[in-house]
């Protein structure tokens, strides 16, 4: 089996705080940063949309850019940790970049191409590699960190610093809204009245190693699966996303009694939650404890895996499972213990998962260091 | 780990050419009109028509490469990891055209290929490929990169064959190469390197 990498640094900046620590505290405390917005066509929807001055005022550059560069700084700080070293390997993921750029016509537009995009963001860092990028939908982050696992096995790098961002935009509402997706109230991941997503916006950063520090989280294996059913609309056995979750039981020898909680994907529509929970239950995960983040943060599409990630890993150094925001009512074929109440107790081992356009599934497990 | 090409398609606007060979095309500009070469192949699968065209391109390559034969491994021990550069940008820019304010009809069907990896969906439906999967973007091809993490996976043991390639479309131009990767030889495979793929790109 490959070995473990850890997370020795990270950041989150969303409409809850620009630190991982304030993220997680205002989660801790059932703050959500979704609000009401008006749009015409639109007309009323929920979002988690973050103010302004939350960008530089640095107009070479993008929101999203300096979103990111932002969160890289801070992520690369709380690792100790030079951001323009040449052993780091750069891994972006985002969905749809910089997409309000189309609508503008603008000057900046050549960043429409997440390739310019990563590069802005990295020359601006004084790094001067070429980042890597993944764009697989909103598997995008669990899939950018299972990227970093895997080419960190090779040694050729000394860390990975994996950074999503995606941003609230008109084209990806729109969108949404042509599927008739957008709940008409913050959304309600695996509840009876359920009625689809709430977006977000958001930028997170982790930093991952193959050389711990003393208190880090380790990421013990992935794995992703596609369902090859259907570009748009998840499986409805939910036998994807099980391929990604039995892969990683198998490669760590893991009984599903040894997972103490699943963070989902758990966008809140009906398909993707009613999916999970069957999926789950194939896999013998039916009585695991579950949360999604999302009813806090919305759907951050390509930052999603990063920053749902690194929740994860606080809620295990913490000790503390995080609520499931919006849940009351069971709301899917399989019930799900879904965590409706702060516990504290001793967790060591958890499930991040996360499904996406294109039936791509992605699954990591993270675990209190257990090796040297 | 020995890993080999057995199978390839280049599909560019210079044409098609496979491990079989170039495909005759009757016409030079028919590598731009997706629909007739859907007719010259002779393949029969609707779900084509509904698809954008970066999709179209792909599963053109697709059946170029696999000529109808099924894959003879179990699904989820097959991967699949594609890059390209511009990814779902000629479908956004469509897209975009029916958010005017004036003019807002959003329609769902174009929406849901305003994705990079709508096009490795795509091909995971149509060759039942249900392993590993991956799509990253890049300027141009990095296939130093795609060796390297493909051959990783096969060394972890989560794939034993494995869809690699580029697959770009962008202003009419398709420029996709897919290789099919295995760890059996056959007499024309080619060893799966960065040289390879650079010399089957060209």
């Amino acid at each position: 089996m490959p070995a473990p990498v850890y997370i020795i640094g990270d950041n989150i900046i969303t409409p809850l705080g620009t630190t991982t620590e304030e993220n997680f505290e205002a989660i801790s405390n059932g703050v959500s940063g979704i609000r009401m917005h008006t749009n015409n066509p639109i007309g009323d929807f929920y979002a988690s949309v973050l103010d302004k001055d939350m960008f530089l005022p640095d107009e070479s550059l993008t929101h999203l850019e300096s979103l990111f560069i932002r969160s890289i700084q801070q992520a690369c700080q709380s690792a100790g940790i030079d951001a323009t070293d040449s052993d780091n390997l750069y891994i972006f993921s985002s969905t749809k970049g910089n997409i309000e750029l189309l609508q503008k016509q603008a000057k900046l537009s050549a960043f429409l191409h997440l390739d310019q995009m990563a590069k802005a963001v990295t020359t601006h860092l004084r790094y001067t590699g070429t980042p890597l990028i993944v764009s697989n939908a909103c598997i995008s982050g669990v899939q950018a960190i299972g990227m970093a696992y895997t080419l960190l096995q090779q040694g050729k790098y000394k860390r990975a610093i994996v950074t999503g961002g995606d941003l609230f935009s008109f084209f990806v509402l729109a969108g949404f809204y042509s599927l008739q997706a957008i709940s008409p109230f913050p959304c309600t991941p695996f509840d009876k009245k359920r009625a689809g997503i709430s977006l977000g916006e958001g930028c997170g950063t982790i930093i991952l190693t193959r050389e711990p520090k003393l208190t880090s989280i380790q990421i013990t294996t992935v794995a992703s699966s596609n369902d090859a059913n259907h570009i748009s609309g998840p499986s409805r056995t939910g036998d994807g996303l099980a391929l990604a979750i039995q892969s990683v039981l198998q490669t760590t020898g893991k009984d599903p009694e040894d997972i103490q909680f699943i963070n989902a994907h758990g966008t809140g529509t009906i398909y993707n939650d009613e999916m999970e929970s069957l999926a789950f239950q194939h896999c013998g995960l039916a009585q695991t404890p579950v949360n999604s983040l999302k009813g806090y943060i919305g759907h951050t599409l390509g930052a999603a895996g990063i920053i749902e990630t690194i929740l994860t890993a606080r809620s295990l150094q913490h000790n503390q499972l995080l609520t499931s925001a919006g849940f009351q009512e069971t709301g899917t074929s399989v019930p799900l213990p879904v965590i409706t109440e702060n516990h504290t107790g001793n967790y060591t081992c958890a499930l991040k998962t996360a499904s996406g356009f294109g039936g791509g599934n992605a699954v990591l497990l993270l675990e209190k260091q257990v090796s040297s | 780990m020995d890993l080999f090409v057995t199978k390839y398609c280049r599909l560019s606007s210079k044409g098609i050419n496979t491990h079989k060979g170039g495909v005759n095309l009757p016409l030079n500009d028919m590598v731009y009109d997706p629909q007739a070469l859907y007719t010259l192949l002779q393949l029969s699968y609707p779900k084509f028509f509904k698809m954008d065209t970066l999709c179209k391109y792909g599963i053109l390559a697709g059946e170029c490469l696999f000529e109808r034969n099924p894959l003879s491994y179990t699904s989820s021990e097959i991967g699949i990891i594609l890059s390209g550069q511009h990814g779902s940008l000629d479908t956004d820019e469509q897209f975009q055209q029916t958010l005017q304010p004036d003019n807002f009809f959003p329609s769902p069907a174009l929406f849901v290929y305003t994705l990079s990896n709508i096009v490795m969906g795509e091909l995971c439906i149509r060759y039942k490929i249900k392993g590993e999967n991956l799509f990253t973007v890049s300027a141009t091809p990095d296939y130093d990169l795609l060796c390297q993490y493909t051959t990783a996976l096969f060394l972890q043991k989560r794939i034993n064959a494995c869809l690699v390639g580029w697959i770009d479309y962008y202003q009419r131009q398709p420029d996709i190469l897919l290789v099919w990767v295995e760890t059996t030889s056959d007499t024309n495979a080619l060893p799966f390197n960065y040289n390879t793929l650079t010399s089957l790109y060209i």
